[in-house]
């Protein structure tokens, strides 16, 4: 379904990107694969950061090409007056602009939403940062380990007995991200009805903590601060995380047949007649035991018998992959195409991961290099109006 | 919220109706995110079953159970048996007066019942169809069933999670359902405003186990480019040092050193050690990364003897990013979060009082928030919503309940404990 002669169900929308490192970028980059056009908009001094973050190829980035493919790149000094007239021309013509600058760095540039909505009443402005842009910690700096941290999402996380563990992603990046996506395109259905636009926003630790909804239920219920579990889940066993002689797997039994049918599985028909064995309740009180039998089945077979075996028997199974199994997979990287091919100027083509959603008569945009550092300038100024002549000073000036 | 000058504006996707067929927790996730944002969400239920399994899911307050309705608040519910034809034919004639239809069934479910993409397509060519599965609707594993824990398993983020001597470790909420409902709201409301300007609906679809694929772009990157496998590093960061979690006397604590002049403040204001800052061995990330044990000792040497409080407090006003690593507890009673930004807010739910809630997180200025109002009783809206969408009269409404074909609730109060 990722066609890619179909055109992307954003298309026409226009995008003025103001954002650096990941959660920004990465929301520009799902606007720019459903069919935006997306211009990334950089300071000449020293532009995303990311451009310098490895693994490189021929002193080139891979980090900022696999969430910046698909945008226009310009550069811009908007500390600069002209460079600020340049900006609100750009802005006058756009539907959205996105910035993941620290709250009031665009105010005090006379570039706050109520600067741009006087010159484009139906511009939408996005704004992600780590805490938001009112509550007392707005004015504090964030990464994803404090949104992490604050959310309650790395206490939850990790062994019964160990510390609180980061969960291994940029979850409060990536996740803020989507959620402005999904913001920017409420908001652009308004418009379509009302004709305005409007300033969203999201913050970090409040994009993390809205995906924990059902983790509250306990504490709001009867006051429980729910605790790490590890992998295990308190009221069924076996249900977890096993190793196997090449690596790890999940097993889920639900239910009472899912049980009686693993038991099947791993030649211990009587299992479930044994008394310790013959509930969740009684398999929880007694998991050791019945871990005990489950890794002498699985300490000869390999994560891809055990999973074989398993499904076979109608238990869920899964192996625990990487991304090295990931990336092979017949399923997710063949039929889902989650690792199209990016090929990038002055480096080898390499895969990058897509996003997640297909649409059945739009396409995806066709996978496109990242913009070189104000590589589209000539192009996107040049239709500002600006000649070869004006573009050459504005250089030198370091406005662009 | 606040910062608002005007809040006379009504939520920004309100008229748009939504007919929503999801069950448990990514689907529903999905529409109250869209309810939340202004749209009306007709949940449609199997009466046969008692509708939604969450209704039946502790825990209980009363005979309500507080998971369904810290899922489906803000919506309302049809009880409709869609396997007569008579309840096919209501939903059809529903489906031409929405917008979106959103369903998370096994692939192929909704085409057996006869209401797939096709047939609604021709009854409505704006409709949008969004749906959502564990593996999505082509490829070998389409057919598989799917948990939360599966797709964390196959997708790579549960080998990422964890310690490196230790086995990997499960995200300690479901994930792979919530970034998956958040995507389909993304995919939805994209064809939404192609339906809008072309007047042609779209087939929308999204799995879990794609979902968190795309959530680790960068993670994955390491390894599509170079071959260079990521392990699991528990707290740490692979680029920065310090970075991750350490303990002060009473808990633990978020820090993040992102910059060489974060680093300055730590070493000058808070260690008080001119020869750290000074020190070639501290002097950039690489080398940070490197000589990651000494900064460690020495911080928490210092954090050892303070309060998680103190040591936010101290590195906070030397403006260095760091966070408690609060607990849900903390995290509702906390000025900011639970206070200011009003994370938490509580919808009066009917026969059994306030009822405190996660909200989205997204605030949209000038606009008035959407009220939260009471997750619906299984087919509570039936009379309201077929006689107002569809016209049907009193007596129709009550033939359609004699005849099974819509439900009418009764309380099923299952196990305290379900998945």
């Amino acid at each position: 379904m990722a066609n890619t002669e179909k055109k992307g169900p954003l298309e026409g929308l226009k995008v003025l990107d103001l954002t650096r490192v990941l959660a920004g970028p990465f929301a520009t980059m799902w606007l720019a694969a459903m069919g935006a056009d997306v211009i990334k908009v950089e300071n000449p001094n020293d532009g995303d950061v990311t451009r310098q973050y490895g693994p490189f190829i021929n002193d080139r980035s891979s980090y900022f090409p696999t969430v910046n493919h698909n945008k226009k790149g310009i550069t811009l000094n908007m500390k600069a007056e002209e460079g600020r007239e340049l900006f609100r021309k750009l802005a006058a013509d756009a539907d959205v602009v996105v910035e993941n600058f620290r709250p009031g760095v665009m105010e005090n540039l006379g570039l706050g939403y109520e600067d741009l909505r006087k010159i484009n009443p139906g511009i939408i402005y996005a704004s992600i940062s780590g805490y938001g842009t009112y509550g007392p910690y707005r004015n504090r700096p964030g990464y994803d380990v404090t949104a992490q941290g604050m959310s309650g999402i790395m206490f939850l996380t990790g062994q019964m007995d160990g510390p609180p563990t980061r969960v291994g992603s940029s979850i409060g990046d990536t996740i803020a991200g989507i959620d402005i996506v999904v913001a920017i395109l409420a908001a652009i259905y308004c418009r379509n009805r009302t004709g305005k636009g409007q300033k969203v926003e999201t913050s970090l630790v409040d994009s993390l903590i809205s995906l924990s909804t059902q983790d509250y239920i306990r504490f709001f219920a009867a006051g429980e601060v729910p605790c790490r579990m590890g992998n295990i889940y308190k009221s069924w066993a076996p249900y977890g995380t096993y190793r196997a002689s090449d690596g790890y797997y999940n097993l889920g039994c639900g239910t009472e047949e899912h049980f009686r049918k693993f038991a099947r599985g791993i030649g211990q028909r009587w299992m479930p007649d044994d008394e310790r064995f013959s509930s969740h309740a009684l398999r929880v009180a007694y998991r050791d035991e019945l871990d005990a039998y489950i890794n002498e089945w699985a300490q000869d077979k390999t994560v891809a018998q055990i999973c074989d075996l398993m499904l076979q028997a109608g238990v869920p199974c899964a192996p625990v992959n990487s991304i090295v199994e990931i990336s092979k997979d017949e399923h997710i990287a063949g039929a889902r195409e989650m690792f199209p091919v990016l090929d990038q100027p002055g480096m080898v083509p390499y895969r990058v991961t897509n996003i997640p959603v297909r649409f059945s008569e739009s396409g995806l945009a066709p996978v496109l290099p990242a913009p070189e550092f104000g590589g589209d300038n000539d192009d996107i100024y040049g239709a500002l109006g600006k000649t070869a002549e004006e573009l050459k000073v504005l250089r030198e000036k370091g406005v662009i | 919220m606040q910062l608002h000058t005007e809040k006379n504006r009504s939520a920004v996707l309100k008229g748009v109706r939504v007919l929503d067929l999801t069950h448990v927790v990514s689907g529903p996730f999905a529409t109250l995110y869209l309810s939340m944002l202004g749209a009306e969400i007709i949940k449609i239920e199997n009466p046969r079953t008692q509708g939604d399994v969450s209704r039946a899911t502790g825990p209980f307050k009363g005979d309500v159970s507080l998971r369904f309705c810290s899922l489906n608040h803000s919506k309302h519910s049809v009880a409709l048996d869609l396997t007569t034809p008579e309840g096919r034919d209501i939903f059809l004639r529903m489906a031409k007066k929405s917008h979106i239809v959103i369903e998370n069934f096994r692939p192929g479910v909704m085409e057996k019942l006869g209401i797939g993409y096709d047939v609604l397509k021709r009854e409505n060519p704006r409709i949008v169809f969004g749906s959502l599965s564990g593996f999505g609707k082509d490829g070998p594993y389409r057919d598989l069933p799917a948990y939360d824990v599966i797709a964390q398993a196959l997708s790579g983020i549960m080998w990422l999670n964890g310690w490196e001597e230790d086995p990997p470790i499960k995200v300690g909420t479901s994930i792979a359902d919530v970034t998956a409902g958040l995507n389909l709201v993304i995919g939805v409301l994209a064809a939404l405003r192609e339906a809008e300007r072309t007047g042609e609906g779209r087939f929308v679809e999204v799995s879990l186990i794609d979902s968190l694929v795309s959530l680790m772009i960068v993670d994955n990157q390491e390894y599509l480019f170079n071959g260079i496998l990521p392990e699991r590093i528990g707290n740490n960061n692979r680029k920065w040092a310090p970075y991750g979690v350490y303990r002060a006397s009473n808990g633990y604590f978020a820090i993040g050193v992102g910059s060489d002049e974060f680093f300055q403040r730590l070493a000058l204001d808070i260690f008080n050690r001119p020869d750290m800052a000074a020190d070639p061995r501290f002097a950039s990330h690489t080398a940070r990364v490197e000589h990651r044990e000494l900064i460690d000792d020495v911080l928490n040497q210092w954090a050892g003897t303070l309060s998680v409080k103190e040591v936010c407090r101290a590195l906070g006003e030397a403006g260095i990013p760091c966070a408690p690593v609060n607990t849900i507890g903390d995290a509702v009673a906390d000025e900011h979060i639970g206070g200011a930004r009003q994370m938490f807010p509580s919808l009066d739910q009917e026969g059994i009082g306030p009822v405190p809630v996660t909200q989205i997180p997204l605030r949209i200025h000038d606009m008035e928030d959407v009220p939260l109002t009471s997750a619906p009783r299984l087919g509570e809206q039936n009379g309201d919503i077929l006689c107002s969408l569809l016209n049907l009269s009193d007596d129709e409404i009550q033939g359609l309940i004699e005849r099974n074909i819509l439900g009418t609730h009764q309380v099923d109060r299952a196990s305290e404990e379900q998945g």
